[in-house]
């Protein structure tokens, strides 16, 4: 009786509502409902990184070995992506066409086996990604790919249906095989602007939850650098972006060894400045990339070009970038050991000082398991990947 | 979420263009255009693409506001009254773009966009655009919370974000239409 009577209570107020009210009333309760099922009320962002690669760093007299991934070829080869396979073994894919953003360009792969690189194999074109998609694609741009715990790899790729790279979008896409074959292709939805300019260039870095945090940037109209996060089921669910005020893309992330100033959680993004304030540019979060200090300008200056970089121990920290303020004519690595306050030129990977210099670009950096890092990057007038690889020791012996 | 669930816009959109060509010569004209709309949605444009694949590469994916955009003008077309809260539910998503879209192209100190994946600020927002629909009797706005809960229930969207949702950009270019054309109506009202 008490119930009955409760429930007639609370419900004499509707009844007294207009058939309108009642309905506009349930369907409003149906849509917060939906709402409130579709977003949590508080940030879930992880509070850590995802457990780093098992290392077995083999202790080696200094070791610096370069090598051609693909080319020479015509046309336009360019942002090679990179993972290790594990067992000295490694796997890089790249985008290459007649012309950039032109129709046709496809990305390509290629293996590094028993010291050498396997011929480069078609591995996506826009036909397949439009068949995937169900949707027109014009053109495919820069790669970016993880390998996860159990060997799967990870691809996120940028396409444009329309227009330019400011008419991007990102892609998804997972191998099971070490990049033999490549699962069916889903679409990345990151901006309310018809899913408008969005393009990634830097290695994903895996959140303690199984998330990814993939650095992107937006460049339709302002450039800004982002961190997208991504579940395992390839869906966006979060982003953050690192400024909205100062003019910066394509973020490479670092993370951390705890000490020196570092905690469990904390990591550097360096980010590719524009032509008009050409210093490279950095801010660091010690939660996760839950939060990020401001951008700030870091002494490195680089023609409106991408840099890489990764952790050499507590403080210590390597670059790759394109040096000065005129052409990518030069790649140089740079060496900080006051956790990026102040840089040193350690080796000038190329530097090509003629009147119609070749040029170079895009670098992509990473250390495998072993203790090795490997830098790709195109070369060549971007006609060329290129593969460096070299050990702490080679690091050490540069004056 | 297939793409053949998410072609539903394009047609839907074709459909409506048709109907609005055509309303001049009564409902069979309206039914007529849209007839015909959707029959231009499956005119091939080259080996792969289709107008609708095609509209729906470049536009995207429908969100709430469009379907109740189409409810909205089917039932104009095919001689119903204006319904209540028309006017009301295009200034409020004339109004979410205005707030949302200039910061998500990067011109504002927040990022208004990341409040569609958590936070309070969104869900708050539609708790008061509810009661003030309640209080309005705005028919519009109750059809709008309805395509909301399908959009988010089934997935119409392949967006988690609960901005992509609500709003679209084809939406918001037909709502500031209607606003427009709502604002000049009652500015120059109609004498006997």
């Amino acid at each position: 009786m008490a119930a009955a009577g409760l429930v007639a209570r609370l419900t004499t107020p509707l009844q007294r509502l207009s058939g309108v009210r009642r309905f506009t009333l349930a369907t409003g309760v149906l849509a917060l409902v939906a709402i409130l099922a579709n977003q949590p009320l508080v940030d879930r962002w992880p509070a850590t990184f995802g457990p780093p690669e098992a290392a077995s760093v083999v202790s080696s007299p200094g070791r610096f070995e370069e090598r051609i991934v693909d080319g020479p070829r015509g046309g336009h080869t360019h942002a090679p992506a990179a993972v290790s396979l594990g067992g000295g073994r490694l796997f890089v894919v790249w985008w290459s066409g007649r012309v950039e953003a032109g129709p046709g360009v496809s990305l390509y792969a290629s293996t590094f086996e028993n010291g050498a690189w396997s011929p480069r194999r078609l591995i996506i074109d826009p036909r397949r990604v439009a068949a995937d998609l169900g949707r027109s694609i014009k053109t495919i741009g820069n790669p970016s790919l993880v390998r996860h715990g159990d060997g799967r790899i990870e691809m996120i790729f940028v396409t444009v249906s329309l227009g330019g790279w400011s008419g991007a979008a990102l892609n998804r896409t997972v191998s099971t095989d070490e990049g033999q074959s490549w699962s069916r292709i889903t679409r990345l939805w990151t901006s309310p602007v018809l899913n408008l300019s969005t393009l990634a260039k830097s290695p994903p870095i895996p959140l303690g939850d199984g998330t990814l945090m993939l650095p992107t940037y937006h460049e339709l109209v302002a450039l800004r650098s982002e961190m997208t996060r991504i579940d395992a089921q390839g869906r966006v669910i979060d982003r953050r972006r690192l400024s909205n005020t100062v003019a910066a893309l394509q973020p490479d992330v670092t993370i951390l060894s705890p000490g020196a100033g570092a905690g469990p959680s904390s990591a550097v993004a360096f980010h590719r400045p524009t032509a008009r304030t050409p210093n490279v540019l950095v801010n660091r979060t010690d939660d996760a990339g839950r939060t990020w200090t401001p951008l700030a300008a870091t002494s490195l200056v680089t023609p409106d070009s991408a840099v890489a970089s990764v952790e050499l121990g507590p403080d210590d920290l390597l670059i790759a970038y394109n040096p000065g303020s005129g052409l990518r004519n030069a790649l140089v690595l740079a060496r900080s050991r006051d956790g990026g306050q102040t840089w040193r030129d350690i080796h000038r990977v190329v530097d090509d000082q003629t009147p119609d210099p070749r040029l170079v670009a895009y670098p992509w950096m990473f250390r495998s398991g072993d203790g090795l890092i490997h830098l790709f990057y195109a070369a060549d007038s971007y006609a060329t990947i290129r593969h460096v690889m070299f050990d702490q020791a080679w690091i050490e012996a540069r004056p | 979420m297939s793409a053949g669930v998410e072609i539903i816009g394009p047609f839907l959109g074709l459909a409506l263009i048709g109907a609005s060509v055509l309303t001049r010569f009564g409902r069979i004209g309206a039914l007529l255009g849209a007839g015909l709309g959707l029959a231009l949605g499956f005119i091939p444009l080259n080996a792969t693409d289709t107008l609708a694949s095609m509209l729906l590469a470049v536009l995207g994916p429908a969100s709430a506001s469009f379907y109740t955009l189409c409810v909205l003008a089917a039932l104009r077309f095919t001689g119903f009254a204006d319904v209540r809260g028309t006017a009301l539910f295009a200034g409020i998503v004339v109004a979410f773009a205005a707030g949302l879209y200039p910061s998500a192209m990067g011109f504002a100190g927040a990022d208004v966009y990341a409040h569609g994946f958590s936070g309070i600020l969104l869900p708050a927002l539609m708790v008061g655009i509810v009661a003030l629909a309640v209080l309005l009797q705005a028919t519009a706005l109750a059809i709008w919370f309805g395509f909301t809960a399908l959009v988010i229930g089934f997935r119409l969207h392949p967006s988690l974000n609960t901005w992509d949702a609500l709003i679209d950009v084809p939406s918001v270019v037909i709502a500031l239409g209607v606003l427009i054309a709502s604002l000049v109506a009652r500015l120059t009202p109609k004498r006997s």
